[in-house]
């Protein structure tokens, strides 16, 4: 079965979306195939994560057809999506700050995991994770706080997984060592959609890269030709 | 990793992905449903104003007259109508306060979420 011919697991088609009456999105058009990993790349204010929204049902687009699978799902609510597969780990990772490392993962138990399944799953991903158990999320480092959002967000068992920014504000080593993890959960067979500002690291694990600008995907391709476009895009020659 | 489909395509999660989501009622969706809620309040406001406006002009129209003997039914029809023209101007205004109080409500909870935030973020960081 080839990438081609299978049906994408998330579509979006002809997307219009905004912010009351700011439109965002001017017609975004983008396939996420069944175990690939996509990077959608683009500056600050391209409509990157208003993408995201859109694809978790946070946003309710103005136009267009988000599909899952094939099957239209306009108007779902975002925790029916998050129910069926569909994890997003947003920009600034949504964990609790105010609560501990083992109380956080002890929040994604509603999803029908076992406490000790969470546990056991997020500290042989992480192991620096059970250093720091019993420690305040907010005190943790940013590195360690995305390990904890994605932690979380796999205790899901998510079919798709969404990554807003997850270089954001860390070091290249820990952006490293996390999209290590993103390689290593896109080698099981976990389709993934990376929504990035700075590309270097995301390109090295992507099936599929995409440049958006100004609301609008300009240029879909493989890596390595997206690569070479990215500097002219981001300084507006393109 | 060139073509990691089949690897995923025989996953259970993904089979189970696959029935999840054929569950899932999409309703359509609609953007800014506020939006939807204002105009239909404004057009109803309008319609029922000139409803009323146009029934108040009638009123001072000749009456009908058969046999000589004047028909009052009109009058009460234009004074039926007027009310009617009332009726939704003030629903029409209820639908415009309720969706602009919903966004200013919305707006104020964003304010109150950030400011929590923040506040969080910086007892965390002293």
């Amino acid at each position: 079965m080839s990438t081609e011919s299978a049906t994408p697991l998330l579509e979006l088609v002809g997307i219009r979306a905004g912010y009351g009456t700011i439109d965002v999105l001017h017609g975004v058009d983008l396939r996420v195939m069944p175990g690939q990993v996509y990077a959608l790349l683009g500056p600050n204010g391209a409509g990157k994560t208003t993408t995201l929204g859109v694809a978790s049902g946070q946003i309710q687009p103005h136009a267009g057809s988000v599909l899952l699978d094939g099957h239209e799902v306009n108007g779902v609510s975002p925790d029916s999506l998050a129910r069926a597969g569909v994890c997003l780990i947003p920009e600034g990772r949504g964990i609790f700050p105010n609560l501990t490392v083992a109380e956080n993962l002890r929040m994604c138990t509603y999803a029908g995991v076992s406490y000790k399944q969470v546990q056991e799953r997020s500290f042989a991903q992480f192991p620096r994770l059970q250093e720091r158990r019993n420690q305040m999320a907010g005190t943790l480092s940013g590195g360690e706080q995305q390990m904890l959002a994605m932690s979380r967000a796999m205790a899901t068992d998510p079919a798709l997984l969404m990554l807003d920014e997850l270089s954001m504000g860390l070091a290249p080593i820990i952006v490293e060592e996390l999209y290590e993890q993103v390689a290593t959960l896109a080698e099981a067979g976990l389709s993934i959609l990376i929504v990035e500002q700075f590309a270097q690291a995301v390109l090295g694990v992507a099936n599929e890269a995409a440049i958006m600008l100004h609301g609008r995907i300009q240029r879909t391709g493989p890596p390595e030709e997206i690569a070479e476009e990215l500097t002219a895009a981001y300084l507006g020659m393109s | 990793m060139s073509d990691t489909t089949d690897a995923a395509g025989d996953s259970s999660r993904l089979e189970d992905f696959h029935q999840e989501v054929a569950k899932l009622r999409a309703s359509g969706g609609r953007a800014n449903p506020d939006r939807w809620v204002f105009r239909i309040g404004l057009i109803l406001t309008i319609a029922g104003l000139a409803f009323t406006v146009a029934s108040y002009i009638l009123t001072g129209q000749p009456y009908d007259t058969e046999g000589g003997n004047l028909h009052q039914s009109n009058h009460l029809d234009l004074i039926v109508s007027a009310i009617f023209g009332l009726s939704l101007t003030l629903v029409g205004l209820v639908m415009i306060t309720i969706s602009s109080f919903r966004r200013f409500m919305r707006y104020w909870l964003v304010r109150l979420v950030y400011e929590y935030r923040e506040q969080t973020d910086r007892v965390v960081g002293g």
